[in-house]
């Protein structure tokens, strides 16, 4: 084979050949997982790539919604917490995006000491309070959930998941302690009783100073080729988690 | 020579165009993430003193909250006679204190308590007055309601809110 005047080796062609072919086929598997082609005409076909965001808002008692990503919750503008007090605070995911899009949001809850250390205290505790339109994942634990938001976000939409808070009251019984000096006491009548002139009846509670945490990490995925592309990209079975597709 | 000039870079070329086409499949699907986390330290118990007015027959008694937490208050005095009770924002627990009808918030003072007794002549100046005040740190369960202390099952009453 020529090539301006140049010879071509056949094992130069097979390699141009094999790229050619490579190309080919690499282009048709493209168009197939491209999630954003449309073709306007059979001769005029134009590509358009919708780009996909989400973002994690939050909405505390008598605020404003605001865009927290990458960000910190605020929670409660409360002084202190009130232990068992159900505080109203708005967590949602909003579709920041150009195109509709499947969301999940994997929350984590648990519980640390002043310095930061993980603590194995219960998160149970940390109670939220869950919206309608999420299914949680069956893989889910006390300290680890995955929600999956049943049907697309539609483009510019926000959805709550979270519609409030409460650390609930068994904070303030578990591990607690009743002391005078180095001595414990069952009861509080039984430190009363025994409690001599001078004598400081302590109390101590497993959870007094620890900080409950709460992590969310929102992820969406595109509503075209959709049941491939949650596969591929969050490893299940969309309609086994309870995503309703549209695709 | 030329020969081998130009079939290598024909080689690069091929090369390059499968790599291209291989960083172009793994950005097949479209996705995006965002994360964010908080959380809020838990503080437990209370702390409260007492501040008291001395007078003749009276003691005018305030509580004041120096703890971090809201709390629950109730007073109860021992004189040399029966003890006679006003004021504004107090209630009788039949139980022999008398409650604040409000949650004391922390860094709060409560209003005023007025403890009246009667001066025996016999006793002159030799008799003692006691003040015993006792606090609790608010705890609300799942319905929103306030409960009861759970150091004294007994105490009578709790504010509604």
């Amino acid at each position: 084979m020529k090539f301006k005047g140049t010879k071509l080796s056949k094992r130069t062609v097979a390699l141009l050949a094999a790229a050619v072919v490579m190309l080919g086929s690499g282009g048709v598997m493209g168009a197939k997982a491209a999630p954003n082609i449309t073709a306007d005409s059979p001769y005029d076909a134009t590509l358009r790539l919708n780009s996909l965001a989400v973002d994690i808002t939050e909405q505390v008692a008598g605020g404003k919604e605001v865009t927290v990503s990458d960000g910190a919750f605020t929670l409660t503008n409360d002084k202190a917490l009130s232990v068992g007090k159900r505080y109203d605070d708005v967590i949602s995911v909003k579709n920041s995006g150009a195109a509709d899009e499947y969301v999940r949001v994997l929350v984590r809850r648990y519980w640390t000491d002043a310095e930061g250390k993980r603590l194995d205290l219960s998160p149970d505790y940390i109670e939220l309070m869950e919206m309608t339109g999420w299914t949680k994942a069956k893989g889910s634990n006390e300290e680890y959930s995955i929600y999956y938001l049943t049907s697309p976000l539609k483009k510019g939409a926000t959805k709550a998941l979270f519609k409030g808070f409460r650390v609930n009251e068994a904070v303030k019984t578990e591990g607690k302690k009743i002391m005078i000096g180095d001595k414990e006491y069952d009861s509080d009548e039984a430190a009363a009783e025994a409690a001599g002139e001078g004598d400081v009846i302590t109390y101590t509670y497993t959870y007094n100073g620890c900080k409950f945490n709460v992590e969310a990490e929102a992820q969406s995925v595109q509503t075209h080729n959709s049941a491939e592309a949650i596969r591929s990209l969050w490893g299940v079975d969309a309609k086994a988690v309870g995503i309703t597709l549209v695709d | 020579m030329k020969a081998v000039k130009k079939r290598t870079i024909l080689l690069v070329v091929a090369i390059a165009l499968v790599l291209s086409m291989t960083v172009g499949l793994t950005m097949a699907y479209f996705s995006d993430s965002t994360a964010a986390e908080g959380g809020i330290p838990v503080t437990l118990g209370g702390q409260t003193t007492i501040i008291e007015q001395q007078n003749d027959d009276n003691k005018v008694i305030q509580i004041k909250n120096t703890g971090e937490t809201d709390v629950l208050v109730r007073v109860a005095v021992y004189g040399p006679t029966a003890i006679s009770y006003t004021g504004e924002g107090w209630t009788d627990g039949g139980d022999g204190y008398y409650y604040y009808d409000s949650i004391l918030p922390a860094g709060k003072t409560s209003s005023k308590l007025t403890a009246k007794w009667d001066i025996p002549e016999d006793l002159g100046d030799d008799y003692s007055v006691v003040v015993v005040q006792e606090s609790d740190q608010v705890v609300y369960n799942a319905s929103g309601r306030i409960v009861k202390p759970e150091a004294d099952p007994a105490w009578a009453l709790v504010p509604k809110k």
